[in-house]
């Protein structure tokens, strides 16, 4: 192979890497304010009925801002109906919701009020090995 | 067998658990209470009621009640020491959220409530086989009594109150000490006392100051069916509380005072002083039935 073509191999090989880089794993992040959450035993009716979606992986939870914010597992869409009927279901009135992406830099769950849902079913676990190995190559 | 004493003085008045709080769907609450109550003619009661909730729906939450308890009554020149112990009846009831108004950090709640206690306890207990055991001492009614009322109460993260009434309807047993029916209004205002500015971020722990009044108007008792006169009470208790509240479970101490307690004969069992220690605990129930996924 001449030295054109070793650099283009090369050009080549970093491009790829780069994509497979830049790939990175997104989350679905939910904010929604609550209505009538005052105490945490509030936060608890929340908590019990957000341990029904089952890709909700973390939740904040913020008593000053009335709010939670939940983390889905990477990859899971949700909608903004599924938080108004966690809110409902839990016992109160729904309130405003957000949701965004986010991803690598942006997702830290040490801050005060992050707690981990649940531990992620076997079946999500193989899904996620899978799709480690995939952004592997 | 002695005086007989109504049934007002040996059901303790626990913080206000009957209220208007949600209960998600789904959602398992659990409380351990433990109660005594001392009082004159060297009574003392100690109760261990154990009461389960359970959100049936948003609006729908089942509660029952169960209740061991222990009570003893000093000896006089008429009588022996006296005591019992055993299963009282058994309270069960249904709540619907009827109104509610959520706003952040606040709510306001109206929810009524009906049910029945079932008697698991014993109204016809007897010292050696003889005499009928005091009232204060029987452990149940002997029949189904149908039970209604409704709680209400307004909550925030600096204050709150909330307040009940209830009827328990007590039918006549044709054996035993039947309790007359009972008129229950209960009063309770808190505040916060920690953190007393919420943290940017977070759940914090939190301390409440409860104050509670407890209004309860005891009709006529029955004896084997047939009146027993003068044997109604009226008694009007207050109650200091301080609570530890976390995201899954609630401490809570407090002390009772009577302020007022006026029976028909003036040598009536009177309550003196009683203390409470409580322990809440909220789990989830398996969720069968709304499981589901969002993807």
């Amino acid at each position: 192979m001449s030295a054109a073509g070793r650099m283009a191999l090369v050009l080549l090989v970093a491009l790829a890497v780069r994509t497979a880089a830049g790939e990175e794993v997104w989350r679905t992040r939910a904010v929604a304010k609550l209505y009538g959450v005052y105490s945490p035993r509030g936060f608890f009716n929340i908590v019990v009925r957000l341990k029904c979606l089952e890709s909700a992986e973390w939740v904040k939870l913020d008593l000053k801002r009335a709010q939670i914010t939940v983390d889905f597992e990477p990859g899971e869409e949700v909608s903004k109906e599924d938080l108004a009927r966690v809110q409902h279901e839990a016992g109160y009135r729904p309130g405003p919701v957000e949701l965004f992406r986010v991803t690598g830099e942006t997702v830290d769950h040490s801050a005060p009020g992050w707690m981990r849902l649940k531990s992620p079913p076997p079946k999500k676990t193989a899904q996620r090995v899978r799709m480690a190995r995939r952004q592997r190559g | 067998m002695g005086a007989l004493v109504a049934w007002g003085v040996a059901q303790a008045s626990p913080a206000t658990f009957v209220t208007a709080l949600p209960v998600a769907t789904d959602q398992l609450l659990v409380r351990f209470n433990f109660q005594s109550i001392l009082g004159t003619q060297d009574f003392l009661g100690l109760q261990m009621p154990v009461n389960v909730g359970y959100g049936l729906t948003s609006r729908w939450a089942i509660f029952a009640n169960f209740n061991q308890a222990y009570g003893s009554l000093g000896a006089t020149t008429a009588r022996p020491e006296l005591s019992s112990w055993g299963a009282q009846d058994t309270t069960v009831f249904a709540r619907y959220t009827i109104f509610k108004v959520d706003r952040p950090r606040s709510t306001f709640r109206i929810a009524p409530l009906a049910g029945a206690f079932l008697p698991w306890g014993d109204n016809a207990l007897r010292y050696k086989g003889g005499p009928y055991l005091p009232g204060i001492l029987q452990t149940g009614s002997g029949t189904v009594d149908p039970y209604f009322g409704v709680t209400m109460g307004f909550n925030s993260t600096s204050w709150g109150w909330a307040a009940d009434t209830t009827y328990r309807a007590n039918p006549v047993a044709s054996q035993g000490i039947s309790p007359g029916s009972e008129l229950r209004s209960d009063g309770q205002i808190e505040i916060w006392l920690y953190p007393r500015h919420l943290p940017e971020e977070g759940l914090p722990k939190t301390v409440v100051l409860s104050y509670e009044m407890n209004y309860t108007k005891d009709s006529d008792t029955y004896i084997d069916g047939t009146l027993a006169p003068l044997s109604t009470g009226t008694v009007l208790k207050h109650d200091l509380f301080l609570e530890l509240g976390t995201l899954r479970w609630q401490i809570g101490v407090g002390a009772q005072v009577p302020l007022m307690q006026s029976f028909d004969t003036p040598n009536h069992l009177r309550e003196r002083a009683g203390a409470f220690l409580f322990f809440e605990y909220y789990l989830s129930a398996p969720d069968w039935r709304h499981r589901r996924s969002n993807t």
